[in-house]
């Protein structure tokens, strides 16, 4: 084991996440090197140290502000749970309401188109000059002409 | 007892007495996870508030599977790391702080006749700049580690990083204190 590896398995040792495997190795390594012995002692220091740092206690009135603050977004989203719902209900009853004035509005003008549709198509349709052959208007004309100059 | 992730599972579910004891249970060690990061009394309130608020929110996210330590101090690194990227703090409101809270300096005139008390702060004092020098994430993870005591499965779900990446990190973080602070540590434990 080089003195890398024996750092990095001091450092897990201090942890307590060290395998009993790796303990021994350890204890091996340490036992004849007198910077990792010195690097062990210094990481039990420096825990040491930092777990005599101060705790700081939460005060009760920081405690109240949370949970006062928690009850209000538990309202607030009732409240907006209740809120979507009447939207819902709301945009549910517009679309039923769409549909039936639609379904009315629709009966009412579409007899209507198609009433007026089958009279468009007997204006449009052609068959009255089926009485009025080719050439028969013109000839008429051609006639009434030769008449008039007769005259003249 | 009920444990935390049961307690957040009634959370999820209206229950505001089991949020409370949530907040009860782990005030403390959140209060004093921001106190000695971002190392601002009134910003370590806010965060705390912050970091509540965002675990009631997201209780019925929450997936049992996880630990809920990670879960927690997940939100907390990420709060406190936002929250650091905002502002810069100055050097001395740890030390300003401290003294607020009780743990008031040695005066001049014991400063003046060292004995082993004064000593003991003076390793501390440097022991904290020592901290105060190292990465934000390095930071984080001593903390999860000593400070709060997670294993490092726990602080690799709270920093989104490997377990082998937690274990280098805490090796190179404790390097490093030991090369800023050597002399002290010579004189502490006579080496």
């Amino acid at each position: 084991m080089d003195c890398n590896e024996s750092r990095k398995l001091v450092s897990k040792e201090i942890d307590v996440e060290l395998s009993s495997s790796e303990k021994e190795r350890l204890e091996a390594h340490v036992a004849s090197c007198k910077s990792c012995f010195m690097f062990r002692k210094y990481l039990q220091e420096i825990s040491l140290l930092h777990r005599s740092m101060p705790e700081f206690p939460i005060r009760e009135e920081l405690v109240l502000s949370i949970t006062d603050r928690a009850s209000l977004l538990q309202g607030i989203g009732q409240r907006s749970w209740l809120g979507k719902l009447a939207v819902s209900a709301a945009a549910a009853a517009i679309f039923v309401l769409g549909l039936l004035i639609g379904n009315i509005v629709r009966e009412r003008y579409m007899s209507a188109y198609f009433l007026a549709q089958t009279h468009s198509s007997e204006m449009e349709s052609l068959e009255y000059l089926d009485e009025f052959p080719p050439g028969s208007i013109s000839g008429l004309f051609l006639a009434s002409g030769n008449e008039g100059g007769a005259m003249e | 007892m009920l444990e935390d992730a049961e307690l957040l599972r009634l959370t999820a579910a209206g229950d505001e007495d089991a949020f409370r004891i949530i907040v009860e249970r782990h005030g403390t060690a959140i209060y004093t996870f921001f106190r000695r990061i971002v190392r601002s009394k009134e910003d370590a309130e806010d965060l705390t508030q912050e970091l509540f608020t965002t675990l009631f929110r997201s209780a019925p996210r929450y997936r049992p599977e996880a630990p809920f330590s990670a879960f927690m101090y997940r939100i907390a690194s990420n709060l406190a790391a936002s929250h650091l990227r905002k502002i810069s703090i100055r050097s001395s409101d740890s030390l300003d702080e401290l003294a607020e809270e009780g743990h008031e300096l040695e005066n001049r005139k014991q400063e003046e006749r060292p004995d082993g008390a004064y000593e003991a702060r003076e390793t501390l004092k440097r022991y904290e700049e020592a901290l105060r020098k190292l990465p934000l994430d390095w930071q984080i993870a001593m903390e999860l580690r000593v400070g709060r005591e997670l294993s490092y499965r726990e602080i690799a779900e709270a920093m989104g990083k490997s377990v082998s990446a937690v274990e280098s990190i805490l090796v190179r973080a404790r390097e490093r204190i030991i090369s800023f602070m050597e002399p002290g540590l010579d004189h502490s434990i006579g080496g």
